[in-house]
């Protein structure tokens, strides 16, 4: 496992340039407080602060994957994970090829509201985005809601990927991104996939009827 | 008459557009007339006009009924609107024809852009600005350089030609073709071998913003394009946000502080947004957007994730209510390269501004979290009430800025006035201090030296001042008790003096000394004397009122005068007599004291003695050896020679009566006299060697001591001058 930490859409892989580059485009979903953002400055930046006193930005994040023969350039989203924002997420995974639906293993509503998730984009995503599901926080384990192998089965029942997390010990948080890495489409280019969606962001299927540019 | 009754119909443009008709437009309304026009000079040009010009002229005015319906069935919009809306779409219409004249006249086939219109072209300043910026940014790709500028212009001429009659998605389609077409081209031109995947990028961007810059500036093509809702949606929205000013950030669960310090990236935030209107290529409103969420992000504090950022970013659309936000954010989606748009920070921050529109469009009270009454409440409340109240809490704040500001400088003034009002109560009590010490020193000071008036320092009594003395003004204060001896002497000098006279001149001879020059001394020959006799200062000034050859003495020239010889003479009476050359005592001791008087009354005449040291003393004791008797002269020879011509005149005269004769000169020393002894010198000096006899010397002295006006000749000269007159006569 290599993950050269790098920030920024120009990023390039160290690599030889031979080396096919994937750009993908990665949501992450989850009520929010589970730690989305956590798990991702845990990706990117190998940091954790309990109370986020960093000032960096986690919205948007670049990381660069480097796997066997490809160099994955992942491509993070923040979304956010308030209910009454529900409605606007659409706008932000398509187009996306990997989705992480993150819950927090000492709630069991952040699970309830994952399945949602999971739900929804499997109804209107891209059919070939991959899926992982995240329990975080598996270092508050004493406080444990959701069982492993509740979580475990309904992946496994949906064809998710699974991994219990802690954005704070870096426990499997890695390991994730390289999972989600693996399972994508390496042979389409990287562009092919934009050609459809995603560009009418306003005028597309919004939500909700009578969407902005109707 | 009916016939003088026109049918409103009849009025109208025949065109039917609903516009009145003009006769002198053969009916129509003017812009029918000119489509019309044209339509005529095309059709004379080219016997087979092409479909695609009988559709653009002929729909329009079907198409603008359409609209008009569509803008009297909605009831929300104000007369006024309407009419707005109106004339802005028949403005688009006129430019989209003028367009369209170029397209039309070559357009064979839509689609093969290789092949250049020649009857378009994108104006020369525009292609030249192309040609150097991509000259200036992409160096090592000067052979790209025309591919990607027959790109934007197949672009911009494909968009152009596509405005009227293809549907703003249609277009977009057309846009995006090109962009994908020139992806491709790239990557099969052996002119972009040496582009790597970033150039490749940018120089997407590059056609992309040429183009679209160019074509945003051309009104409803790709901005906000005829055939679509952009301009009342902008309305719309606006309106929308109007009616939602109230909404703060409570609301909208964002965590935004009320701090004065959040503030500023919130001003900042909404100016890049706002600012987001007048770029023109749709990477520049990208890179707004971008900035914009980046000052949000700062709003939100540390590391902002998604959660902060939406709310305050939908925050911030609120307060900034950005002008043709529809219009702008459809362009972009519309026309910018949908990759970039899909991927990477810009697409991201767009996305998320997209969404915060979305939010704003649907929000609901559930939206809000919020009763459905209290939002309804809120809702249906003026929207100005809303609008003004965020004016008057953003102005509220500026003046709360202010008003922090100010009072900062007040209380940095306060300390300011403290520490100096410190200082001065500080200065205040030093000069207390100070001056009851400055008292203090000065009492001491007083105590130690009572304060003693002494003595008026006194001209020569001699003389003219006889009189001034004999009134009561010259000594009122006699502090030395030698003083009046003194001056009894020179008064006694006719007299000839008594013992006490002589002692007190004593006295007064050595300080005169020590302040004449040393070289009189030299000259004198009474060095010894002189330095053996220290003397208080009393003794001093006593010396220098008692005798006015001190006065002389002391003089700035440092003449040696015939006073220091008086002097000298003066001290050789009694007690000097061992210094003294031994016959000096003896015989001149009236003279001297006549002459002393002289010469207080002469200190003006200094300058005079002076010549007498070089010509005419020689020649004096030249002229008058044979005169002097030889036993007098011998003595003093030495001395002599030093003196003035007057001390020989003196001595000369003194065989009869000496201190007579010298005594009228020095009553020179008073200016109306001054003058006229000072020729009776000059006269005496130089005549005296010439002539022996010197009776011109001697008359005019006569002269002066014959004018009783000075007080001299009152006092003393009356009796000496007899016999001078004597002699000469």
């Amino acid at each position: 496992m290599s993950v050269s930490s790098s920030r920024g859409a120009a990023a390039r892989p160290n690599g030889a340039p031979q080396t096919k580059v994937c750009q993908f485009k990665l949501v992450l979903l989850g009520e929010s407080a589970v730690g989305k953002s956590s798990l991702v400055l845990r990706f990117v930046k190998g940091q954790f602060h309990e109370y986020q006193e960093s000032t960096i930005g986690a919205a948007f994040l670049t990381q660069t994957v480097c796997l066997d023969d490809t160099t994955v350039k992942f491509e993070i989203w923040d979304t956010a994970g308030q209910e009454r924002y529900h409605s606007l997420a659409p706008m932000y995974y398509r187009g996306a090829q990997a989705a992480i639906v993150v819950y927090d293993i000492t709630n069991q509503d952040t699970f309830g509201r994952a399945k949602n998730w999971v739900k929804e984009l499997q109804r209107q995503a891209s059919p070939s985005i991959v899926i992982a599901l995240a329990g975080n926080k598996s270092d508050l384990a004493a406080k444990r809601m959701v069982e492993t192998e509740e979580a475990q089965a309904y992946a496994d029942e949906n064809h998710l990927l699974f991994m219990e997390t802690s954005a704070k010990t870096a426990v499997n948080v890695n390991d994730i991104f390289l999972a989600i890495a693996n399972k994508l489409p390496k042979s389409e280019s990287v562009g092919g996939g934009a050609a459809g969606g995603g560009r009418r962001l306003a005028d597309g299927e919004p939500p909700r009827a009578g969407g902005c540019c109707k | 008459m009916p016939s003088l009754r026109m049918e409103q119909s009849e009025l109208k443009c025949k065109n039917g557009c609903d516009y009145f008709g003009n006769p002198q437009w053969q009916g129509y309304c003017s812009k029918c007339h000119r489509e019309q026009l044209q339509r005529q000079r095309r059709a004379a040009n080219k016997p087979s006009p092409s479909s695609s010009s009988a559709s653009a002229t002929l729909p329009k005015p079907e198409r603008k009924s359409e609209d008009r319906l569509k803008l009297t069935s909605r009831s929300s919009f104000s007369k006024f609107e309407e009419k707005r809306l109106r004339q802005s779409e028949t403005l688009k219409k006129a430019n989209l024809l003028k367009f369209s004249m170029f397209k039309k006249g070559g357009s064979t086939d839509d689609h093969d852009h290789s092949d250049k219109k020649p009857e378009f072209k994108i104006p020369s300043a525009v292609n030249e600005a192309m040609k150097r910026e991509f000259n200036q940014r992409f160096p090592a790709l000067a052979g790209a350089s025309r591919d990607v500028r027959v790109c934007v212009h197949a672009l911009a001429l494909d968009v152009l030609k596509c405005a009227r009659a293809a549907t703003a998605d249609e277009l977009s389609e057309r846009v995006q073709g090109h962009y994908q077409r020139f992806l491709k081209h790239m990557d099969v031109s052996p002119h972009f071998a040496a582009a790597d995947a970033d150039t490749k990028e940018a120089l997407i961007d590059f056609v992309e913003k040429h183009a679209m810059t160019y074509l945003h500036d051309l009104p409803s093509v790709v901005f906000s394009p005829s055939g679509t809702d952009d301009e009342r949606l902008d309305a719309r929205m606006c309106e929308r946000i109007q009616s939602l000013g109230w909404v703060g950030a409570k609301h909208l669960d964002c965590k935004i502080s009320n701090d004065q310090r959040a503030r500023a990236p919130l001003y900042r935030a909404i100016a890049e947004l706002l600012s987001m209107d007048s770029a023109s290529s749709p990477g520049g409103k990208l890179a707004c957007v971008r900035r914009c969420c980046a000052h949000v992000m700062r709003l939100c504090g540390a590391p902002a994730s998604a959660d902060d950022l939406l709310p305050a970013l939908i925050f911030t659309v609120l307060k900034a209510n950005p002008p043709r936000l529809i219009s702008n954010i459809n362009f972009v989606t519309r026309f910018c390269n949908a990759q970039r748009l899909m991927t990477g920070e810009g697409g991201y921050y767009f996305t998320n501004l997209c969404c915060a529109v979305s939010f704003i469009e649907n929000l609901t009270a559930e939206s809000l979290d919020m009763d459905k009454e209290e939002f309804d409440c809120y809702m249906t409340m003026p929207a100005s009430i809303g609008g003004s109240s965020w004016a008057a809490a953003l102005s509220l704040c500026a003046e709360l800025k202010d008003a922090e500001e100010q009072s900062e400088l007040v209380q940095s003034l306060k300390q300011q006035v403290a520490t100096i009002e410190a200082r001065a109560t500080e200065l205040a009590n030093s000069t207390d201090v100070f001056q009851k010490e400055i008292e203090k020193k000065v009492a001491d000071v007083l105590a130690k030296t009572p304060l003693e008036i002494k003595p008026r320092r006194e001209l020569p009594r001699f003389g003219k001042f006889q009189n001034i003395k004999s009134s009561p003004l010259i000594d009122l204060d006699t502090p030395p008790t030698q003083e009046p001896p003194e001056r009894d002497v020179p008064d006694t000098v006719e007299t000839k003096e008594d013992s006490a006279a002589d002692q007190s001149q004593h006295t007064i001879v050595p300080t005169e000394i020590t302040f004449g020059e040393p070289a009189k001394t030299n000259i004198l020959g009474l060095e010894t004397p002189e330095l053996q006799s220290p003397h208080n200062t009393e003794d001093n000034w006593v010396v220098k009122q008692t005798n006015s050859m001190e006065l002389l003495n002391s003089s700035p020239l440092g003449f040696t005068s015939f006073d220091t010889r008086s002097i000298d003479e003066l001290l050789t009476p009694d007690e000097f007599g061992d210094n003294l050359p031994p016959g000096l005592s003896n015989i001149n001791y009236d003279i001297d004291l006549s002459d002393f008087s002289a010469d207080n009354s002469a200190a003006d005449d200094l300058p005079k003695p002076e010549k007498d040291p070089f010509s005419p003393e020689g020649i004096n004791k030249d002229v008058f050896d044979p005169f002097v008797v030889p036993k007098v002269r011998d003595p003093f020879s030495p001395i002599l020679e030093s003196f003035d011509q007057f001390s020989l005149v003196d001595s000369k005269s003194n065989r009869q009566s000496d201190p007579f004769e010298i005594v009228p000169r020095p009553s020179d020393p008073f200016s109306p006299e001054g003058l006229q002894p000072e020729q009776g010198f000059g006269d005496a000096f130089s005549p005296m060697p010439v002539a022996s006899a010197s009776t011109p010397a001697q008359r005019p002295l006569a002269s002066i001591l014959d004018d009783s006006d000075s007080p001299t000749t009152a006092c003393l000269l009356p009796t000496p001058l007899l016999p001078q007159q004597d002699k000469p006569t």
